[in-house]
C-alpha cells in the first residue's frame, strides 16, 4: 500500500491541510510541538481506526475547531487499486467511508490498510505491563485474520458472563452453560496466537540480525497463561480452579492473562538487555510485524517512523534502513534533516504550527 | 411544552425503539396534529390488552387460552421449535418451512443483563415434551454467546434428561446472496455447516 495524499481538517493542531506525498518516501522535519507526530498518527488511523498514542478519540479533534475531525486519504492498494478512504471522529464516535460508500461494520476495514508505526513509546512493549503486549498481539493478528477478531470478541463476551456468574453466585448450571463457548474461543485464540508468535519470532530474528552487529540469538517467546489448544483442557482447568475463581469472583486463568517476552541469549531482555539491545529488539518487533503482514496478506505496510533512531548508534541505524523491505513507502519525522546513513529518495516537508510545506530542492 | 405533554412524552420514550425525538413526534401527532387518531388507538389498545395474552402452552400471542398454532391439529406436536421472541416465531411462520409447534422463551440467559433461567418461559416445556411425546426440538436461537449458552443450558437441564433429539438451525449464507458479499464470520459458519451435495 502507498499513501498518495492525505487531507486533514480540525485534526489535533491542524486546521486544514493537504499533504500530497504521491506514493513517495516523505520526511517531515520541524521543531518539537509543531505537528510531526500528529501527521504520522493520522496516517496510522487507517489501519485499526485507533491511535497509537491515545485510546481517547476525543483528543483527535482540534480544540478550537467545529467539533469534528475529518481525514481523507487517497491510497494505492495492491488488491483494491486506487482507493479513497475517509474517516470522521466526533464525540468519541467514528465513521468510515470507502470510495464514497459508508462502511457499516467497522470490523470489515480493520487491517485492510496496513501501516506499522515506529514510535519512542514502543519501548513499553518490552518494559511495560502485559496488557500493552496483548494489545499489540491482538491488533497484529486481527489485521491478518478476521476470524481471530471474532474468536477474541466472543471469548471476552463469554468471559464477562462467566465472571458475572461468579460474582453473583449464580446457579452452577448457568455458569457451566457459558463454559463450552468460552472454552471453544479460548482454545482458538491460543492456537492462533501460538501460530502467530512462531512466525513473528522468525521474522524478528531476521530483522534483528540486520540491525545488531553480532548474533545475539533473539527470540520472541509466547507465554500462554494456560498451555492448552483444545477446549476440553480449558474446561478441565476451570473445574480445577473453581474454588479460587469463586473466592476472587472472576476467572483467574485463561488467554486474557497471556503474555510474551523478548529474549536475547535465552534471557529476558527486559532484565538483562542493554539500552541499545532493548531498542533494537523493539524496532525488530515492529519490522517483524510489517514483514509478517506482507507475507500473510501480500499487502505491503507503510512504515511510519516517528523520530525513533536518535538513541541508536550509527551502525544500528544503518542496519535499520537495510532491514526495511524494498519498495516500502516510509514516512518519517525528525527535528533535523535525515542523516547520510538514512539516505532514501526523501521528499522533505517542513512543518510549523500545524502547516506543512514541501521543501523545494 | 406543557406538564401533561411532557408526561406523555416521558412515557412514550420508555417504549422500545423510541428516543426523545421520536417520542416527541408521536406525542405531537396524537395530541395536537391528528387528535382524531387518538380515540381509535386508545380503543384498540384497550381491546387488545383485554383479549391478548400469552398462549399457556407455548408463549405465542393468543386471544384465547391457546394460540392458533397450538389449536391447529394439523401442526405436528412431536416437533417443537424453540425461539427467543414472538417476532422470531412470526418470521419462521412466514417462511412456511416449519410444520411443528413452537416454544417462546422471551429472552436468553445473560447474567450481565440479569436474565436467569427463572426469567425464561421454561416451566411448561418438560410437561409438553412428555405429554406430546416430542421427538425433536429445534433450537432456533441466535448464535451469539448468550444464545449458545441458553441452548446449552436447556439441553443439559431439560432436553437430554427427556431423551429427545436436539437439532440446531443452520447459520450461513442468505438465500440468493453471493459468497463475495458475505462477511467472514458468516462464511465461516456457512463452510462449517456445509453438507454433501446431491
Amino acid at each position: 500500500m502507498r499513501f498518495l495524499e492525505v487531507r486533514l481538517s480540525d485534526y489535533r493542531n491542524i486546521q486544514l491541510q493537504a499533504v500530497a506525498v504521491e506514493g513517495q518516501d516523505a520526511f517531515v522535519v520541524g521543531p518539537n510541538g509543531q505537528g510531526k507526530t500528529n501527521l504520522l498518527e493520522a496516517l496510522s488511523l487507517v489501519t485499526a481506526l485507533r491511535s497509537f498514542r491515545t485510546s481517547q478519540n476525543r483528543t483527535l479533534v482540534r480544540w478550537s475547531g467545529g467539533g469534528e475531525a475529518r481525514l481523507f486519504f487517497r491510497l494505492e492498494h495492491e488488491n483494491l487499486g486506487p482507493t479513497e478512504l475517509e474517516l470522521a471522529f466526533k464525540h468519541g464516535s467514528k465513521q468510515v467511508w470507502l470510495d464514497g460508500e459508508k462502511v457499516k461494520r467497522l470490523g470489515e476495514v480493520l487491517g485492510r490498510f496496513p501501516t506499522v508505526p515506529f514510535s519512542s513509546q514502543d519501548i513499553q512493549l518490552l518494559r511495560g505491563a502485559p496488557q500493552a503486549r496483548r494489545q499489540f498481539l491482538d491488533l497484529a493478528i486481527a489485521a491478518v485474520d478476521a476470524t481471530y477478531l471474532e474468536h477474541l470478541r466472543r471469548f471476552h463476551q463469554a468471559l464477562k458472563e462467566r465472571n458475572r456468574c461468579l460474582k453473583e453466585r449464580q446457579a452452577e448450571a448457568v455458569r457451566t452453560a457459558f463454559e463450552p463457548t468460552l472454552a471453544e474461543h479460548a482454545a482458538a485464540v491460543v492456537r492462533l496466537r501460538k501460530q502467530a508468535m512462531q512466525q513473528l519470532s522468525q521474522h524478528l530474528a531476521e530483522a534483528y540480525q540486520t540491525i545488531a552487529t553480532e548474533d545475539e540469538a533473539p527470540e520472541l517467546r509466547y507465554l500462554p497463561n494456560v498451555d492448552a489448544e483444545d477446549p476440553y483442557s480449558f474446561l478441565q482447568l476451570w473445574k480445577e480452579h473453581l474454588e479460587r475463581d469463586r473466592v476472587m469472583e472472576s476467572t483467574q486463568r485463561g488467554p486474557h492473562r497471556d503474555d510474551f517476552s523478548l529474549r536475547l541469549f535465552d534471557r529476558r531482555a527486559r532484565e538483562y538487555g542493554s539500552e541499545g539491545q532493548q531498542r533494537g529488539l523493539v524496532l525488530s518487533l515492529r519490522l517483524a510485524q510489517a514483514r509478517w503482514f506482507q507475507e500473510r496478506t501480500g499487502v505491503q505496510p507503510v512504515i511510519l517512523a516517528d523520530d525513533i533512531l536518535g538513541e541508536l548508534d550509527p551502525k544500528r541505524r544503518a542496519g535499520f534502513w537495510q532491514a526495511l523491505m524494498p519498495h516500502t513507502q516510509v514516512i518519517a519525522s525528525g527535528t533535523e534533516l535525515p542523516r547520510a546513513e538514512q539516505s532514501r529518495p526523501w521528499k522533505i516537508w517542513q512543518v510549523a504550527g500545524g502547516v506543512f510545506e514541501p521543501q523545494i530542492s | 411544552m406543557t406538564p401533561s405533554f411532557e408526561k406523555v412524552q416521558q412515557l412514550l420514550k420508555r417504549l422500545p425503539g423510541l428516543g426523545y425525538r421520536s417520542a416527541e413526534r408521536v406525542a405531537m401527532h396524537l395530541l395536537i396534529e391528528r387528535p382524531q387518531d387518538l380515540k381509535p388507538l386508545l380503543e384498540a389498545l384497550e381491546d387488545a390488552s383485554q383479549h391478548l395474552q400469552r398462549c399457556v402452552e407455548c408463549g405465542n400471542m393468543a386471544e384465547e387460552e391457546l394460540c392458533h398454532i397450538c389449536q391447529n391439529p394439523q401442526r405436528d406436536a412431536r416437533v417443537i421449535c424453540l425461539v427467543e421472541h414472538v417476532p422470531d416465531l412470526m418470521a419462521i411462520e412466514r417462511s412456511s418451512a416449519f410444520r411443528g409447534r413452537y416454544h417462546v422463551l422471551f429472552g436468553k440467559l445473560s447474567p450481565l443483563h440479569q436474565v436467569g433461567p427463572e426469567d425464561l418461559n421454561l416451566q411448561t416445556l418438560p410437561q409438553r415434551l412428555e405429554r406430546d411425546q416430542v421427538e425433536e426440538v429445534v433450537l432456533a436461537l441466535s448464535n451469539d454467546v448468550e444464545g449458545e449458552a441458553t441452548c446449552h443450558y436447556i439441553q443439559e437441564a431439560i432436553l437430554d434428561p427427556a431423551g429427545v433429539t436436539v437439532t440446531r438451525i443452520g447459520f450461513g449464507l442468505p438465500s440468493g446472496g453471493g459468497v463475495t458479499m458475505a462477511d467472514s464470520s458468516t462464511l465461516r459458519s456457512a463452510l462449517e455447516s456445509r453438507r454433501s451435495y446431491q
